[in-house]
Order: C-alpha cells, then sequence, then structure tokens
C-alpha cells in the first residue's frame, strides 16, 4: 500500500526531497520491484519483486537522508538504501518501506593522491571513478558483475569480488572511512574521519566498528544508509585515458592504445593440482597486476555478440580450448619490469606444466579479455545476464582455498549437466566457473554460474534442483567444517530449504509472514551462526541498539 | 501485432520480460567512459532520476501495465512523454543483450498513452496543426518552397530528376536556415547534379508524429509522401535534416512504407563525395577549433531498419533469432562523412567529445520534447554545450536544424555566451 499524498508522512517526505523526487504511483515504483532474481521469489517466470514500496524518494544529500530516515522513524515506517540497484535485496523485502534511490547522490568528493584514496557518494559508478583514477595514474578495484555498479554499494554494504582482488583486495578491504546515516537519522563518521583526522582508515580511534557496519558478505541492505566513504586506490602504470574501438560491439572491442606494458595471458594446466600451485607461485613471486578464471564455456558466453554467435563459437572454439585455466595481466612500471615478469612466469609454468593458451592471447580475443579485466565493463553482464536473462552462482561459490575451488569446480560440471541436456539451463558445457584470486593467491573466490531463463518457470525450477543438488554433493563430497566449509554447508541450507519455500510462497503469504521474516535471523545466519560462535545473537543485538524503533529494512535476503 | 507495419507493445513483451535491470542503458559504453561527468546517455533518467525514466524503467513499466498491475496515471504519462527517443539507452543496452528493446518499448508507450485518449496536451496541437498544414509549424504550404526562390532547381512533381532534394520542415520555414538549403542545393547543382525539389508538393516526413505518439497519422501522412517521391522518378534522395534522413531510413521501413529503391543519403554524404570527386572545392581556411555532434537520427537512428520477420527459438538453453536478425547498435548511421567533410576544411582542428558517433548526447529536441518540455529540452541542450565548452572548441558543428534550433535557443535562455552553433553546410560555405 502506498503512502496516500494527503498523509503527513507523504507531505513531509515530500518536503524535504521536493515533488520531483518523489513518487507513490505503482508502475512508477514498479521499476523498482522488477529484479534480476525477483522470479526465484516472486511469482514464477516474472521478476517483480512481492512487495511494492510505501513510496520512493530520491534525497540529494546526506542531511536529506538524515530527515528521510527521521520521518520513517517518526511515522513507523521502514526504509531501504538504494543505489544501482541490480539484484533482488535492493527491493523492499518487507512492508511499510520507503526506498531510498541515491541517484542524485553522484559526486566523486575527492582523490587524494597523496593518501591514495578517493572520497564517494553512493551514485558514483566503478567506470566514472576509474576513469578519473586513471588521468592521476591511478586505479581501484572494480566489481566484477560490471562497471556500471556503484563503488561505494560494494564496498560498504555488498558483494566485492573482482579481478584486482589479487593485489588490490577484496572490496571491503579497500574501504576506509565511513559516513553512516544510522537507522535513528544520526548521523556516524566511522574510522579516522569521525575524529576530524581525514578519511585514511576505517578503524579506530578506538575499536573498529568496520565489522559491525557490513559484515563479511556486506549487510545487503541491512542498518542505515552509507552517504560517503573513502575508497583507497592503487597505482596504475598504463595510459591517462584507455581508448577503446568498437565499445559498442560486444566481442569486437579493441584498444587503439594499448601500451607495451602492459601482457594479457591466459594459461591452462593438466589438473587442478597443479593450477593451484602455479597461483601460488605466481602470488609469492609477487607478478601480475590482475587475475581471474574464466572457464571455457563462460569465456565463450562472453566473447559471442549475440545468442546465435555463442552457438556458433560453442561448436568451433569449446573444444579448442583447455578446460582449466586462469587468465593473469601483467602491467608494469618499465619494460624491464614486464620482460621480468614474463620470464618469471614462464619459470613458473615449466615447473607446475602449465602453458599458454594462444588462441586466446590473440585476435580477435586479446583485446575483449585485457579491457574486460582492466575495466570489466558490460562482459560479465554480456555473458552471464544479456544471454537469457538471469544467473546466479550455485552454492558452494565462495572464499575457498585454491584447492578447494578446484573441486568445487569439477563438481559443478558434473551436476549441471543434466539440466543442460534438458535444454532447461544455457549450455556453457558445464564449464561456467568464474572466480577470482585474493590477496596474491591465498584465498580464491569461485562462483560456479548457472544460466537460466527467468521468464520460463521450467527453467528457474531447473536452476533451484541444481542448487539442491549441488549444496548436498558439495556437503557429502567435500565435508569440509572449517570455517570456509560451514558457510558453504550454511547457504546450502539456505538455499535448498528457504529459497524453495519462499519461491512457493504467495506473494500474499510473503507478505503475511514478512514481519516473522523481518524479525527472525536469516536462514543463513540460522545455519551459520552455531559453527561460527552464534553472532547471529550478536548481531541482532547490535541492530537492537542501533535501530530502536526498527526502521531499517534489514530483512535477510 | 496490430497489422502491417504496426506493432504494439504487447510484440516486445518477449524481451521486456528478460530484462535484467542492469542499468546499463543509463550510460554510455562503459568503455567509452573517460569522464565522470560525461559518462550518462539517457537525458531523462539524467534529469529526472526516477529509475522510470531510464530506458530500462520504461521496460518495466511496460511490464507493469502489461501484466495489470497499474495504470496510465497521469505521472506515468508525463515520464512516457518526457523522452526524446533518442536511442541511447538501446544501443547501450543491445551491448549486453539483444532480447530487449527499450527504444521501441518507449515509443510504444507514447503510442498506448494516445490510443487510450491520455496524450500530452502539447504535443496534441502539435499533431492537430502539423495534420491540417502538412509542417509543423502550421504555417501556409504555399510557402513552402520560398526558401529556393532564384535557384534553378526543377520541380521535381512536374518533371523527372535524378536527385530529389528534400528540404523538411525546418529548412523550408525557419529563415535562419534558408541559407543552408539553398548553399545544399546550390552545391549539387553547381557540381552538375540533376537535382529537383517537390517545391509546394513537400509536406513534412512525419518523423514528428511518429515520436509523438500518433502512429496513424504518421502512417498517412508518410505514404502520401512515398507516393510523390517515387512519382519523382529520382532514385537518391538528399536531405540536410537529420531527424527527415532518420524518418526516411528508419520509420518509412518500420511502417512498412517502401520508397522502393530510392536511395536515402544526407547532404553530408554527398558533399564528401563530391569533395572527392573535385566537384566542390574548399578554398578559404577557417581557422576555428570545433567538435562535431552526431545528430541522432543521423547517427545512431539513421541506421536502416531492418523488417524482421521470425521467432526466437530456444537453442542451448538460450534464446536464439531465426532467421538471424541484425541487432540494432546505432553503427549504421551516418558518422563518418561530416567529419571528413569538416576535416577537409582548411585551418579547422576537428576535435572528438567524450560522447560521440553511437553513443553520442542528444541535443534535447526529440520525441516532441522541444514542444512539449522546452526546459527540459534546454537542459538536454545545455548538457552537451558543457562537453563543447571542456573541449575548448570554438564552435558545435552540427547537421540536423533541429539540433541547431535547440541549442541556439538553450544558449539564448542561458545567457548566451560561449562556442557558436553552426551547420556543416554553414561551415562549407565559409569555406568555399
Amino acid at each position: 500500500m502506498a503512502l496516500a499524498e494527503s498523509s503527513e508522512a507523504y507531505k513531509q517526505l515530500r518536503e524535504i526531497v521536493g515533488d520531483e523526487n518523489i513518487t507513490v504511483d505503482p508502475v512508477v515504483m514498479d521499476t523498482y520491484l522488477w529484479q534480476w532474481l525477483g522470479d526465484l521469489v516472486g511469482e514464477k517466470g516474472n521478476c517483480f519483486m512481492p512487495l511494492r514500496p510505501e513510496a520512493v524518494v530520491l534525497p540529494a544529500s546526506t542531511r536529506e537522508v538524515q530527515q528521510v530516515v527521521k520521518v520513517c522513524n517518526r511515522f513507523g515506517l521502514k526504509f531501504k538504501a538504494h543505489s544501482t540497484g541490480w539484484i533482488s535485496f535492493a527491493a523492499p523485502l518487507t512492508e511499510g518501506v520507503v526506498l531510498i534511490d541515491l541517484r542524485r547522490m553522484n559526486r566523486i568528493l575527492e582523490i587524494n593522491t597523496r593518501d591514495m584514496y578517493a572520497l564517494i557518494e553512493p551514485y558514483v559508478t566503478f567506470s566514472q571513478l576509474q576513469a578519473e583514477l586513471m588521468k592521476l595514474g591511478l586505479n581501484c578495484e572494480v566489481n566484477a558483475a560490471g562497471s556500471n555498479c556503484s563503488a561505494l554499494a560494494q564496498a560498504t554494504a555488498g558483494f566485492g569480488a573482482g579481478y584486482g582482488n589479487y593485489h588490490m583486495g577484496y572490496g571491503s578491504g579497500t574501504l576506509l572511512g565511513v559516513e553512516w546515516v544510522l537507522p535513528d537519522g544520526e548521523v556516524l563518521r566511522m574510522g579516522s574521519p569521525g575524529s576530524g583526522c581525514g578519511w585514511i582508515t576505517s578503524d579506530g580511534p578506538g575499536p573498529s566498528l568496520k565489522g559491525i557496519m557490513r559484515g563479511h558478505m556486506g549487510t545487503l541492505g541491512g542498518c542505515g544508509v552509507f552517504t560517503k566513504c573513502a575508497l583507497r586506490v592503487y597505482h596504475w602504470p598504463g595510459p591517462a585515458e584507455i581508448e577503446c574501438e568498437n565499445e559498442s560491439l560486444p566481442g569486437y572491442e579493441r584498444f587503439a592504445n594499448l601500451p607495451d606494458n602492459i601482457a594479457m595471458y591466459y594459461l591452462y594446466f593438466d589438473d587442478y593440482e597443479k593450477r593451484s600451485e602455479a597461483i601460488c607461485k605466481v602470488g609469492e613471486e609477487d607478478i601480475g597486476y590482475v587475475m581471474g578464471f574464466m572457464q571455457r564455456g563462460l569465456a565463450i558466453l562472453g566473447l559471442a555478440d549475440t545468442n546465435a554467435h555463442f552457438l556458433e563459437l560453442k561448436e568451433t572454439l569449446f573444444d579448442a580450448l583447455p578446460s582449466i585455466s586462469f587468465v593473469l595481466l601483467l602491467a608494469t612500471n618499465t619494460l624491464e619490469e614486464l620482460e621480468h615478469q614474463k620470464r618469471v612466469l614462464e619459470k613458473i609454468l615449466e615447473e607446475t606444466g602449465g602453458g599458454y593458451i594462444e588462441l586466446l592471447q590473440q585476435e580477435p580475443f586479446n583485446d575483449v579479455i585485457t579491457l574486460h579485466l582492466i575495466k570489466v565493463g558490460t562482459l560479465s553482464a554480456h555473458a552471464v545476464c544479456g544471454r537469457s536473462g538471469a544467473f546466479l552462482c550455485a552454492p558452494g561459490s565462495n572464499a575457498v582455498t585454491r584447492r578447494i575451488a578446484g573441486r568445487l569446480e569439477s563438481l559443478s560440471i558434473e551436476l549441471k549437466k543434466k539440466y543442460i541436456e534438458e535444454g532447461k539451463l544455457v549450455d556453457d558445457g558445464g564449464e561456467g566457473t568464474w572466480g577470482v584470486v585474493w590477496d596474491h593467491g591465498h584465498t580464491i573466490y569461485i562462483e560456479n554460474l548457472v544460466e537460466w531463463d527467468p521468464a520460463d518457470p521450467e527453467s528457474s525450477m531447473a536452476h533451484i534442483r541444481l542448487q539442491e543438488e549441488v549444496n548436498r554433493e558439495t556437503i557429502e563430497k567435500l565435508s569440509y567444517l572449517s570455517s570456509m566449509g560451514a558457510m558453504v554447508e550454511g547457504s546450502a541450507k539456505m538455499d535448498v530449504e528457504d529459497m524453495v519455500k519462499l519461491r512457493d510462497m504467495r506473494p500474499a503469504e510473503l507478505i503475511e509472514k514478512s514481519a516473522e521474516l523481518a524479525a527472525a535471523h536469516s536462514p543463513y545466519d540460522e545455519s551459520l551462526g552455531p559453527r561460527l560462535r552464534n553472532y547471529h545473537f550478536w548481531l541482532r543485538r547490535v541492530r537492537e541498539k542501533l535501530d530502536p524503533n526498527n526502521a531499517s529494512d534489514a530483512t535477510p535476503p | 501485432m496490430k497489422g502491417e507495419g504496426k506493432m504494439a507493445l504487447e510484440d516486445y513483451e518477449f524481451g521486456a520480460r528478460r530484462c535484467s535491470r542492469d542499468s546499463i542503458c543509463k550510460f554510455i559504453p562503459q568503455y567509452a567512459i573517460k569522464d565522470a561527468r560525461f559518462a550518462d546517455c539517457c537525458p531523462a533518467i539524467s534529469r529526472y532520476n526516477l529509475h522510470a525514466y531510464s530506458g530500462g524503467g520504461r521496460v518495466i513499466m511496460a511490464n507493469s501495465l502489461l501484466q495489470g498491475r497499474g495504470e496510465i496515471s497521469e505521472e506515468v504519462r508525463e515520464i512516457v512523454f518526457r523522452c526524446q527517443l533518442c536511442g541511447a539507452c538501446q544501443t547501450s543496452c543491445h551491448i549486453v543483450t539483444e532480447l530487449v528493446e527499450p527504444l521501441e518499448i518507449a515509443r510504444e508507450l507514447k503510442f498506448r498513452c494516445v490510443e487510450e485518449g491520455k496524450e500530452n496536451q502539447a504535443l496534441s496541437s502539435v499533431r492537430a496543426r502539423l495534420v491540417k498544414t502538412n509542417n509543423i509549424f502550421g504555417k501556409k504550404q504555399s510557402d513552402r518552397a520560398r526558401w529556393a526562390e532564384g535557384l534553378q532547381a526543377k520541380d521535381a512533381g512536374a518533371e523527372a530528376v535524378e536527385t530529389l532534394f528534400f528540404a523538411g520542415c525546418r529548412l523550408s520555414y525557419d529563415e535562419s536556415f534558408h541559407p543552408v538549403a539553398r548553399k545544399s542545393l546550390q552545391l549539387m547543382l553547381e557540381a552538375g547534379m540533376d537535382v529537383g525539389i517537390l517545391g509546394k508538393a513537400e509536406t513534412c516526413c512525419g518523423g514528428r508524429l511518429f515520436d509523438m505518439g500518433y502512429r496513424d497519422d504518421f502512417h498517412k501522412l508518410a505514404g502520401t509522401l512515398a507516393k510523390r517521391i517515387r512519382s519523382s522518378g529520382a532514385y537518391r534522395l538528399v536531405t540536410a535534416c537529420g531527424c527527415c534522413y532518420g524518418t526516411f531510413r528508419q520509420f518509412f521501413p518500420m511502417a512498412g512504407i517502401d520508397l522502393e529503391g530510392v536511395e536515402v543519403l544526407h547532404v553530408s554524404e554527398v558533399l564528401e563525395e563530391l569533395l572527392g570527386e573535385g566537384k566542390v572545392e574548399l578554398k578559404k581556411a577557417v581557422p576555428l577549433r570545433v567538435a562535431y555532434h552526431d545528430p541522432c537520427h543521423l547517427g545512431r537512428l539513421g541506421e536502416p531498419y531492418q523488417r524482421w520477420e521470425g521467432q526466437y527459438v530456444k537453442q542451448m538453453g538460450l534464446w536464439v533469432a531465426e532467421p538471424d536478425r541484425e541487432v540494432r547498435r546505432g553503427l549504421g548511421g551516418v558518422f563518418d562523412p561530416p567529419r571528413k567533410v569538416i576535416s577537409a576544411i582548411e585551418g579547422i582542428r576537428l576535435v572528438e567529445m567524450k560522447r560521440k558517433r553511437e553513443h553520442a548526447w542528444c541535443c534535447g529536441a526529440g520525441g516532441g520534447v522541444l514542444e512539449a518540455y522546452p526546459a527540459f529540452a534546454a537542459w538536454t541542450a545545455l548538457e552537451r554545450m558543457k562537453e563543447v565548452v571542456d573541449e575548448g572548441c570554438d564552435a558545435l558543428v552540427t547537421a540536423c536544424p533541429w539540433c541547431e534550433t535547440t541549442f541556439r535557443m538553450a544558449i539564448g535562455e542561458s545567457g548566451g555566451g560561449g562556442p557558436r552553433v553552426m551547420d556543416l553546410v554553414e561551415l562549407v560555405a565559409m569555406a568555399t
């Protein structure tokens, strides 16, 4: 139910943001409900999430965000922050939510070359930030989902996996100071800016609040609204502007000015053990600028410009490519350094029996892959969302050890095949694993990607069934019960028991249950908590303190 | 389907249901972004911010309406008509997916509003005078050819010609553009081309009607005009108006109106050809640093429309067009000829703006926005002018009188000054 335009709450919200920046129109608000993965939650074959907000507002400043949050507290409304908003949990997950679209807060406030950080607002995208940084010889970690995403959202509240994780760290690791509008409307400047010491760290003075603020995988729309943050930036040895040709033609993008000090290597190995060894050595030798995995099925999905072209490449290219691989980009300050890194890589390949996938290091593929590694762009979306409309990583996708990564990868191939043969999932040959390497190879983050048709209920059900199967097999065959393992198990339980449950729930039932869901811990928490020192009870206590009126739409997704 | 040459919103539902709401449609291609200030591609979402204003937002509004989740309210109607239909959203969207067609859906939403009697009142008035007088200004048909007085052009209605010069409404009736029309024709005549004009028999091309939501009126007007063009016997039609060019190349075939082999050219293409043949000489230096603005209907929307009557078939778990379908990426428009003509002038320094070619920022005029929401049109134009200033240019050159009109209006309203705006033909006139 939308707020009545005659209601006091509506009038106060309108007063804050202005007439143009508020809507309660059902069709207009629906544009915030249609979400990738919506078909898993709402009606089958339909991407509309089940719960419309009470209103959508677009504040232009931290002050306006504060005022909106305070109005929500005053009138018993909930609120939810929304930036680029490209996933199901960007929509309201409980009733009575005022959605705060942060699109008008889109400024790069400062790039500090001395202290190496960028201070940004929520709607600054990676591509905007990276373009400005490169002019100054700097770079940032770019989320591999796409450079069209909010850089702040990744670091403060969402996932943070990108090719740059290899030497720049995981997304949240690049987070420095944060300006946080708490659920009661007060502003907290976390880290050094809170003491007037600049935006150089998110920790201290005193105990760090970073863990409370975002958690391991982000708050996913949890407590409060992040209105500014500083991100750590890094050295960029490439050109100030990357000149690209054919930028509107996926699969045919070309560099106009690829400098000699940048080189991409697509590497193959005979088995996962050897690949693991090679990744370890690359990290130990401290060579490479960015690193990642794109299994051959996924690579072909990204390289083909149309679906028809994909069919053609699948026939001609798939078997010509090795299955076990990773891709490494060298980017150095000098040509001498590049030569050194090439020699080190050569030596590592000798020691691990690896080799170059020369086919992908030549045109027409070299530039496409190199550009993607540096800028991400839209190749990820083109590969997995653009083909059929939806994708998700099968459970078991997470931060794992190098060895486990290989085992998950091979398990995924085996289990996907049945559904592919039924024609229910996109046929990537089962080999759709994507991944990145964190912190010089110590940890691997992988996603075993599955693409399906969100408008076809049978197709999305096939995805659900695969999820169940992968979960079961992951637990049975890979029962590593470290904290990593517990996470796999936890996500498995969440997906099997609850995703299907939510999926089968009619919107009316979901609305009925929403309060209960909001009050409860997420199924994910319930499963993981006991294995991880019952963190979820602590989390709940923190939430109660921060959000006395339960105004934040912190429902588990 | 709604009959020959007419699609319906429902015809685009297949793709609409596969929109992933990635917001790619709000930005120029990600690899083309070189400056945070000039990353946006869509004037409507950039100006009004609610997601519904974006290409993807319009697609989702269509999903909402098609599923009966809501109705075309006054707010929805305003959003629908606050769109230039510049097509930038679609160019960006099609980098990710070939299935979704935000531009066509945005236009269909306008058709739907008109069909449901939920017209934009300002546009309703424009439509009424256009239908009555055959020109967008409501001026006399007898004055249509005044711009050509004294020129030795053949009357293509009375005698056969090889090339038909189509002036369009703006060049015909706006006296400030008469020099452009006259010079275009003169250059062709002096080069020895057999050129004629329809004169008083020329009518509006109808493009504005189509993009304002009046599909049936467009069909009638364009159908009659096509007959006149065909009966002229010309095998080439040349226009100096970007909007007319896009109408002939895109809307006519979209509506199933066939010019039966008449090749449609923009004057920049002809000038490039004549320069190559030495039939036009550029004698004088023009010491200017200029940027070239790609008009939407000459550039990305000048890409010829290819009718596709096939279906999507699931293969390997994904939808494949059968028979193969050309994905509209805007690459087939006119981009190089104007640049080559400008670069051929001595003393000119042509610089590229950040948003160029198929992902150029719109001038703000299209889709009836200039007529219905002049402040929004002016805002859009001034956003473009910021880019021109950023490149340190003396002038902005364009190849469509509608673009130039909008830039001039916006600059005038904002107090004037800054880089001048000029037509490509005007620049050529300075050099000849």
